[in-house]
């Protein structure tokens, strides 16, 4: 900008009084702080004790995500053996040298969690959010793993017994009580056929309890067992029997449960949900030649899908020809596998054990490393999925007690809560 | 009513008389005005007259801008004239804090929090933020003398625990 030589030139020629003032006030800081992009603010913890206390603060957290949009980081993609899940009495068992919960690691992170050994105590993959991890054994075990802490926790027995059913793991932040979650279960039952009642039971960390209760859809409704749902800002999206989607908003006092139907459902197509930039639920699906990703808009009060892009998989590695000739993917098939966190510019394909990013604007494709490549992986019977951690800076330096300085009270106007 | 006139005093003894409707800008101000306190000069003890003069003027330019909703007076301008109107106000926004150091920027972000005009304040916080954008660590304790006060230990452990904040974004 225009002015920034005057203003560097001038600094030292004045007293910096005013300047220490402006900083040393929690306000003030806030209100300045709040305008700095993602890029900067992160690394700006290194300036002093001070500013990382500041930054890391729960309060300004808060304040800054409703503002701008929070930080991903994929730790790997962790493979769900849906198969052992839910031990149905015809089902196969893991045969022991497989394990439970393969972790194909991505980061640094993902190799430190690999080899602490915690990932065969936890069981099955269920949920994640955030990078928070709900995993275990149905119908009796389930455990919360933070990678943050590292710690775990078991969650108390569910008190009601659903032979198949959907689960979710819903986040939450708030600028006083800090992070909490929510575990839902939801029993899902082909028969009766015409039934419009979803049973649904709901763990809460704030209360430490499960809760039971009924869930109304105003057309006949079956959830499809042990398939990945996606949460978001509360609302919990499943899949459910005849392609459709049912809808049910956690935070509302109203126990319903909504439906839409899929845009395009094939029943041996890939088929993944996520999340848009703008917090709108996204939907793909791949077959062998193409892959789709629509978007599910609010137009006036009114549901409604719209196809964000469509994409040949042979006109795509013609455009990437260097990539498709090493990774020799013309031979083999091609397949969505996951969609990003809040973006839909970028997804996740497989080719074979291959994994690759695709750029929806440029085209391209680019190759994503990884670690457990040589496990013994069947792709084909497994739902593979991203897991990403919600990153904000946190103090090493001041664990055992927190909030040495004071916390930052920081209410600044220029940002709108949620 | 709006003929009305305010006098505020500054910690330095000088005097401004400013229009009632520049006056209510200053949110401190209204508040008093509205509790009737408004009839003597009002000596506002942090604020200095070259900073204060310095507000007054950004108020009496902005004194249209978010008119109360209560007493919305204006008449109806069309899109054009609103739009033309808001881009000159930014020009003059822009050129307005093209005067100051960095000092006086400060200076005017303590008076404006404290008088509480929320629209000056973004704009001088703003300033600020464009400053420091794209600036490292080290560039912005040089920019306001800030000490260190991380051992080399302390730092390295930040780095370790934060990694993902350090790698330029692909």
């Amino acid at each position: 900008m225009s002015c920034s030589a005057r203003l560097k030139t001038n600094l030292g020629m004045t007293s910096a009084l005013s300047t220490h003032e402006v900083l040393n006030s929690n306000d003030t800081m806030c209100e300045i702080l709040i305008l700095l992009p993602p890029e900067t603010i992160y690394k700006l913890i290194l300036v002093s004790k001070r500013w990382l206390e500041i930054i890391a603060s729960p309060c300004f957290r808060h304040t800054y995500l409703a503002k701008w949009k929070p930080n991903f980081e994929l730790i790997g993609f962790f493979v769900c053996s849906s198969m052992y899940l839910g031990r149905r009495i015809d089902g196969t068992r893991r045969p022991r040298a497989e394990p439970s919960l393969p972790l194909l690691s991505t980061s640094s992170i993902g190799d430190e969690i690999e080899s602490s050994g915690i990932l065969k105590k936890l069981g099955y993959y269920i949920d994640s959010a955030d990078g928070l991890l709900l995993c275990g054994r149905h119908p009796k075990a389930y455990y919360l793993w933070d990678p943050s802490t590292q710690k775990q926790q078991q969650l108390p027995r569910p008190r009601v017994h659903f032979e198949e059913l959907c689960m979710s793991l819903i986040s939450e932040d708030s600028p006083d009580q800090g992070f909490s979650y929510k575990v839902v279960r939801a029993e899902c039952v082909a028969f009766p056929v015409n039934s419009t009642k979803v049973k649904v039971e709901t763990f809460s960390s704030k209360t430490s309890t499960w809760s039971y209760s009924e869930l109304i859809c105003l057309e006949p409704l079956s959830l499809s067992p042990w398939t990945p749902g996606r949460v978001i800002k509360g609302v919990v999206y499943w899949h459910a029997r005849g392609g459709k989607i049912a809808i049910y908003d956690s935070n509302s006092e109203e126990k319903r449960i909504d439906v839409i139907k899929l845009p395009k459902t094939y029943d041996y197509d890939e088929q993944v949900l996520g999340e848009t930039d703008d917090g709108s639920l996204q939907y793909g699906w791949s077959n062998k030649s193409v892959m789709e990703v629509w978007k599910l808009e609010k137009v006036g009060n009114v549901l409604e899908w719209n196809l964000l892009f469509k994409v040949n998989f042979k006109a795509m590695w013609k455009m990437n020809q260097a990539v498709a000739t090493r990774f020799s993917t013309w031979t083999k098939e091609t397949q969505l596998l996951a969609l990003f966190n809040q973006k839909s510019d970028l997804v996740y394909i497989r080719c074979d054990t291959q994994i690759f990013i695709y750029h929806t604007e440029t085209k391209r494709v680019e190759v994503v490393q990884y670690q457990g490549r040589k496990s013994t992986l069947v792709w084909d019977f497994n739902k593979v999925v991203p897991y990403f951690r919600r990153t904000w800076p946190c103090s090493p330096l001041f664990e055992n007690n927190a909030m040495m300085i004071d916390t930052p009270q920081c209410n600044a106007s220029s940002a709108g809560s949620n | 009513m709006s003929s009305n006139k305010i006098v505020l005093t500054s910690s330095d003894d000088e005097s401004f008389e400013v229009e009632e409707a520049v006056a209510r800008k200053l949110k401190v101000i209204a508040h008093m005005i509205d509790d009737d306190c408004a009839d003597k000069a009002i000596p506002l003890e942090n604020v200095t007259g070259n900073i204060l003069a310095l507000v007054i003027e950004y108020c009496k330019k902005h004194v249209l801008d978010d008119v109360d909703d209560s007493d919305d007076s204006t008449e109806a301008t069309s899109e054009n004239v609103n739009e033309e109107a808001k881009n000159e106000l930014r020009t003059w926004d822009a050129e307005f804090m093209k005067e100051f150091d960095m000092e006086t920027v400060m200076k005017l972000i303590l008076a404006v929090n404290y008088l509480n005009v929320q629209d000056l304040l973004g704009l001088t916080c703003q300033t600020v933020a464009d400053h420091m954008k794209d600036m490292s660590p080290e560039e912005v304790r040089e920019l306001f003398n800030i000490e260190n006060d991380y051992t080399p230990e302390e730092e390295d452990a930040i780095r370790k625990e934060n990694a993902w904040a350090f790698e330029d974004l692909k």
